[in-house]
């Protein structure tokens, strides 16, 4: 068997799963998706999401990974060569989405920049026109914005830098960019918490409204919540977990990386709540009027509130630094889901498969620095997540649950793990978690049979919707169709 | 801030950090004897 990168520790592993899995959403999404349904009340589907959906979905990409030894298509290849397919789709859904979330960063370094040697001063023209120049519609491409193009070779640069040498640096790097949001985000906590208006934000987050627990609604967010949250689907848990010894801990890594995630969310909601019940009193205006999630909330929302606190520059420095190091760590870890799986298939040095990758993900992120770089990022973000997402989770359930048999793989995480999980592991990869993902993927056809998404025309979520995860599914075809090369030694 | 409110975060983060501790404590345990062995 060829030579394969191991994590320098158990810690090392748990850290990168775990800033993988806190992401940008964690502070943008969670919190507005908790105020919209029911308030303190969401809490309550949410952990029984994450229990019933979370975290057997990781075992089981955490077990693919330790068991086969190889990334995500190369273990499901080893499990059936008809599912080789699915792994690709991952790679190349993660692989889309790593090139939009690198323009988001890309913002963020420009916004970091910002913060210092000038007075802050924000609102939305200065995001909208000036940083982005966004046009009137999505079919204006409009001009390049020079800043963010700027931002997004930044970001490349730091991405390959960090995975070049691959998992040994990632350990390293995840030891600084995993404590350090948690650290910095908790100082802003403490000053949004002592500001006029804080705690009628946090009532909004807070209070639970009962009444949303009839709604399927809200039980179908908790699940996507948690699903989104988590990293399932990207491909990144299992090329992780292929780089851990073949004896090492499956099921309580599984559950400490899920608790960390769900914790950081629940915590941050706090931190942005309390600066929108501020900001909200500093305009004199009801706090729902100010609460907004995505890109709005850091880039408009946040920046507003923060030019109304003294010591403004600090303070926005500290949350841009949040940013990045909540982003990177995100970032860095579809990259290295990817180059593993292509590592895998063909045998390349890490550095070189890095190296192609970046500079395809800079030019595929271009589209994204553009006038209508927004709209597209809006649009291709929405079918990432809605479509493509959902339905590996759910093919990765339907596969393993119903085809190869959960038995097998139960028999080695227990053999492995710090304590033994039962037979509902079993129950809930055949029948809850694809339920539970089949459902929201009928509801989301639905919807967007009923009311097609936003306001953009036909054929713009035709190309940037079904029309990117049709390319992804033909070019998944056809990589699974090329015969693995089989190196030297092996052969 | 109501009290259903505060009870609400109170609950979750005893599940979500309480259970976050646990699992920490059994993978410190764990490792601990595997050093010893």
């Amino acid at each position: 068997m060829a030579h394969r990168d191991r994590w320098a520790s158990r810690q090392a592993f748990i850290m990168a799963a775990v800033g993988s899995a806190i992401g940008l959403g964690n502070l943008w999404r969670f919190p507005m998706v908790a105020y919209a349904n029911g308030g303190g009340a969401f809490l309550i589907p949410y952990v029984v999401a994450l229990l019933t959906a979370g975290v057997p979905l990781m075992i089981l990409e955490y077990s693919l990974g330790s068991f086969f030894q190889k990334s995500t298509p190369g273990s499901l290849r080893a499990a059936d060569k008809r599912f080789e397919m699915i792994g690709w789709w991952a790679l190349g859904v993660g692989t889309t989405i790593s090139l939009y979330y690198a323009v988001i960063m890309g913002w963020s370094w420009d916004y970091l920049a910002c913060s210092f040697g000038q007075p802050w001063c924000d609102n939305a023209q200065l995001f909208f026109d000036n940083l982005l120049g966004v046009t009137d519609g999505v079919g204006y491409i409009g001009r390049i914005s020079w800043p963010a193009l700027i931002g997004l070779a930044v970001t490349w640069a730091c991405i390959y830098w960090i995975i070049k040498k691959g998992v040994l640096r990632v350990g390293k790097v995840v030891m600084i960019t995993v404590p350090l949001p948690a650290i910095l985000l908790l100082f802003i906590l403490i000053r949004g918490l002592t500001l006029p208006g804080a705690l009628e934000g946090l009532k909004y987050y807070l209070t639970p409204d009962f009444g949303a627990l009839t709604n399927a609604r809200t039980w179908l967010q908790a699940y996507a919540q948690v699903f989104f949250s988590l990293s399932l689907g990207f491909g990144i848990l299992t090329a992780y977990a292929s780089y851990l010894p073949k004896k090492s801990d499956i099921a309580n890594n599984a559950f400490i990386t899920s608790f960390a995630d769900a914790g950081f969310a629940f915590f941050a909601g706090f931190a942005v709540f309390s600066v929108l019940g501020y900001l909200a009193q500093a305009q004199g205006v009801p706090v729902e009027s100010v609460v907004k999630g995505g890109p709005s909330l850091a880039f408009v929302i946040y920046p507003t509130a923060m030019s109304l606190m003294p010591f403004a520059p600090v303070i926005a420095a500290m949350f841009f630094i949040t940013l990045l190091t909540l982003g990177i760590d995100s970032a860095f870890s579809i990259v290295e889901g990817a180059v593993a799986g292509l590592r895998d298939k063909w045998h390349i040095s890490q550095e070189r498969a890095t190296l192609y990758f970046c500079i395809f993900g800079f030019f595929g992120g271009l589209i994204f620095t553009t006038g209508a770089g927004y709209y597209w990022l809006d649009i291709v973000d929405r079918w990432m997540n809605d479509y493509g997402l959902v339905v590996i989770g759910f093919l990765e359930c339907i596969a393993i649950g119903w085809f190869y048999g959960t038995d097998k793989l139960r028999a080695y995480i227990n053999e492995v793990s710090d304590f033994d999980i039962g037979i509902w592991w079993d129950i809930f990869i055949k029948w809850v978690t694809p339920l539970a993902l089949g459902w929201a993927l009928v509801s989301n056809v639905v919807n967007d049979i009923r009311q097609p998404y936003g306001d953009y025309p036909g054929w713009a979520l035709v190309a940037g919707g079904w029309g990117v995860v049709a390319v992804i599914v033909i070019v998944a075809a056809l990589i699974t169709r090329v015969k693995p090369v089989v190196p030297k030694e092996e052969s | 801030m109501p009290a259903s409110a505060w009870i609400m975060a109170i609950v979750i983060g005893l599940v979500l950090y309480g259970g976050l501790g646990w699992c920490i404590r059994i993978a410190v345990k764990r490792e601990r004897e595997q050093r010893g062995e």
